[in-house]
């Protein structure tokens, strides 16, 4: 029974054969290959950097001969070359090669004594921050009608429009899957005409040619600065482009090096704000990875924040799947991540990504219409997904930026937070609210806010006071000007417990604070007026 | 005071008594998760179990006149996986399995098992409880909790509770004769040898191959090439 006769060899031989192969096919993959230095290399900022990329640098006080904007020895990549397969990308900022190479190759490239380290490139895809689009519509329903009306007006889009404030002279990086038929949409047509697309590239083919593939660039684009039939679906109409498409959809391909390489690219054009809708999630990490520190990407967007981009990031669309939280990069610390609330309910839309961060920093950092308006290879419709809400925050940014063009992506950052309707309150679905342009028009006097309510500590309980008694008597019926936030927290400023309360009554008992054993300061927030309570 | 007062008075005062008694409303509430650790429990995680079903052929090739149809001689399983996560590289996984296996036999003048005769039909056909323990070599190792690629190296028992022997011929009468022949003592019991499994999320490439045989080799100088290749999918995301 155990002699292997000559029959059963040969399977053997077979099987081992299959092993060998099924090894070897997989084995191949991408990776990047760090150099050590980048000796002998010359670099002149004022012919590799478009004008916007020095006044930006100049803004900030980057170092225009910064160390990492250097191009890579020469030298080092002819010798890699010739030891792998092929490379795809070369990166300043990373002084890397991502290279095609198998497990030999890597093996004689990372003996070489200018390479510093290998890391293996991810092949696993980044998802799409789009939940449910309409297409197909030819007629807008009341309910679409109504989301257009609100989705600019929610944050004070009307108020830029009267004060002529449209994102001019601002650059934005649009990082997506494909922007087909924003060379023929009317949608558009005010940005063709008037030049506004600056640079296009295809990181995926290669190529300069980006108006085919997934139209979900081209909804995004047309929430940040699209006009159609005279009416405005984004508020940066005004601003310039840069299309770089980064992700084809499903399928495993490296995006990663897409991505970091549109960043390079985006920096180098002169790039101020740069709209990303895209995350990892579940394929390459855990939550608890989800630190801005872990993530690949995450490092490089916050690299791009300390080159003076401000990146704008969708927080993700698994607020209602088993992982829940937000993805990388929007987990990164100098961005800001984009929530997304119901159009209708004015409260966290059902699956827009949670925060905190894995180490307790709070994300999403604002939030905006996560069912949006927006333009569609038939004209108009409605899509969802904080791919949306995205863009809206983007079109906002461009129009603060062009009011203060002095300011960094740090500063800018801030006053975008600060404008929020909820700031300084916070919580991890909400963020600080919806940015508001009537703050960043008028300045902060907190004088204006009328004290809407008192809240005092008794006995261990919680007595609100309700001042601003306007519709509370009606408020059975569902309205969102009674909406109270709260959050529970501890010493360490960090959230347990969250929510939104709608109030029916002017003097109540809150009493949630109760079930935590560390709680030390409850947060209240209504009507534009925040209190805290110390618990201590 | 009439009666529609009367109820208009109680609908109206027991409103108010509700808008008091009901103070607030929580239209959305978030604990948050103070020690957010890993769940044990996942696809990547340190344990995952999850069913899958597959099929398999027994492959011909020639071997001393035992010959069979391999796509006419199939293997269905349906299996239980569980999976041990070692560390980002490698993880230990073992199955439990119930499968029929089919042996359609060909029919020419130099087959030599189980018979020389010549049937218009004849088949083994086999019920099979298996269980098997693989090493997984996982190829995306910076992953979440995906499957990812990987390959499976392991080791694959056999029980073979129910052997049939079947053949049907049609008589010169015209009448037809079928013959099942349960557990005849020429049949190995007991199967095991080397698997391999080859994956891509939850689709697998997987092949077994049956170091004892099919038949045993004290009543037959050949047996079947007892290997066998195939599908099997998961059930899991």
């Amino acid at each position: 029974m155990f002699e292997l006769n000559t029959n059963k060899m040969k399977s053997v031989k077979l099987l081992f054969f299959l092993i060998l192969f099924s090894s070897f096919g997989l084995k191949s993959q991408t990776h990047w290959v760090v150099f050590t230095d980048k000796k002998d290399t010359s670099f002149d900022p004022y012919e590799y950097f478009d004008k916007l990329a020095i006044e930006r640098r100049l803004l900030i006080g980057y170092d225009l001969y910064d160390y990492s904007d250097f191009p890579l020895n020469e030298g080092y990549i002819s010798i890699v070359e010739k030891n792998v397969d092929s490379i795809s990308y070369s990166s300043r900022w990373m002084n890397a090669l991502s290279v095609w190479a198998d497990d030999n190759q890597i093996y004689v490239v990372s003996l070489m004594p200018f390479v510093k380290e290998i890391v293996p490139i991810s092949n696993l895809k980044m998802e799409l921050s789009s939940k449910k689009i309409d297409f197909n519509v030819s007629s807008l329903s009341k309910n679409d009608s109504l989301i257009w009306d609100k989705q600019l007006k929610r944050m004070g889009g009307d108020l830029y429009k009267t004060h002529g404030v449209d994102g001019k002279g601002v650059r934005i990086a649009v990082f997506d899957a494909g922007f087909p038929y924003v060379d023929t949409h009317s949608a558009f047509q005010h940005l063709r005409e008037g030049n506004r697309i600056i640079k296009t590239r295809d990181f995926v083919r290669k190529r300069d040619f980006v108006y085919s593939f997934n139209s979900h660039g081209s909804m995004v684009l047309s929430a940040i600065a699209g006009i159609y039939e005279n009416k405005e679906i984004g508020m940066a109409t005004g601003a310039e482009f840069l299309l770089a498409r980064t992700e084809k959809e499903s399928e495993p391909f490296s995006e990663e090096v897409n991505w970091v390489a549109a960043m390079e690219w985006a920096d180098k054009n002169g790039a101020h704000i740069i709209n990303s809708s895209l995350g990892y999630t579940y394929h390459r990490y855990f939550p608890t990875q989800m630190d801005g520190k872990t993530a690949f990407v995450s490092r490089m967007a916050n690299t791009a924040a300390s080159k003076g981009l401000l990146v704008i990031n969708a927080a993700g669309n698994e607020g209602d799947s088993k992982w829940k939280f937000i993805g990388a990069p929007a987990d990164a610390d100098s961005i800001i991540s984009v929530g997304g609330i119901d159009p209708l309910t004015d409260k966290k839309i059902s699956f827009s990504s949670l925060g905190p961060t894995a180490d307790f920093r709070l994300k999403p950092n604002v939030v905006a219409f996560g069912h949006v308006l927006i333009a569609n290879k038939s004209g108009v419709g409605t899509a969802h997904g904080t791919s949306f809400a995205a863009p809206l925050v983007s079109g906002f940014a461009a129009c603060a930026k062009q009011l203060f063009p002095d300011l960094n992506a740090m500063q800018l950052k801030e006053l975008i937070e600060r404008s929020a309707d909820l700031y300084p309150y916070f919580d991890y679905a909400h963020g600080y609210g919806v940015p508001q342009a009537s703050k960043i028009i008028f300045g902060f006097d907190n004088s204006t806010v009328d004290s809407s309510f008192s809240a005092i500590i008794d006995n261990k309980r919680i007595k609100i006071n309700i001042l601003d008694e306007n519709n509370i008597a009606n408020s059975l019926i569902y309205d969102y000007s009674n909406f109270m936030y709260y959050s529970v927290l501890n010493n360490k400023d960090i959230i347990l417990e969250y929510g939104v309360l709608i109030v029916h009554s002017t003097d109540f008992i809150f009493n949630k604070h109760s079930l935590h054993q560390d709680a030390s300061k409850v947060r209240f927030h209504f009507r534009g007026q925040t209190i805290d309570i110390n618990l201590n | 005071m009439n009666l529609f007062i009367k109820i208009s008075i109680s609908i109206l005062f027991l409103i108010l008594t509700i808008n008091k008694a009901f103070t607030q409303t929580d239209v959305f509430n978030v604990q948050v998760e103070q020690n957010p650790k890993e769940p044990f429990f996942g696809i990547n995680n340190k344990y995952f179990n999850h069913y899958y079903f597959g099929l398999h052929f027994n492959s011909n090739f020639e071997k001393q006149n035992a010959q069979n149809f391999s796509l006419r001689s199939p293997k269905y399983f349906f299996g239980w996986k569980h999976i041990l996560k070692l560390n980002n590289f490698f993880a230990i996984n073992a199955d439990l399995e119930l499968s029929n296996s089919f042996y359609c036999i060909k029919q020419n003048e130099f087959k030599v098992v189980p018979d020389t005769l010549k049937w218009d039909k004849q088949r083994l056909i086999q019920n099979q409880l298996s269980s098997a323990i693989f090493l997984r070599i996982n190829f995306d190792k910076r992953r979440g909790n995906y499957m990812g690629h990987y390959l499976d190296l392991g080791f694959k028992g056999t029980y073979n509770y129910t052997n049939i022997h079947f053949t049907k011929i049609e008589n010169k009468d015209r009448t037809v004769s079928k013959v099942w022949r349960y557990n005849p003592n020429y049949f190995e019991e007991i199967n095991y040898g080397p698997a391999l499994r080859i994956g891509i999320k939850r689709y697998v490439f997987s092949a077994n191959y049956n170091l004892s045989g099919v038949l045993k080799d004290n009543y037959f100088t050949s047996d079947f090439t007892p290997f066998s290749l195939g599908l099997e999918i998961g059930l899991h995301k």
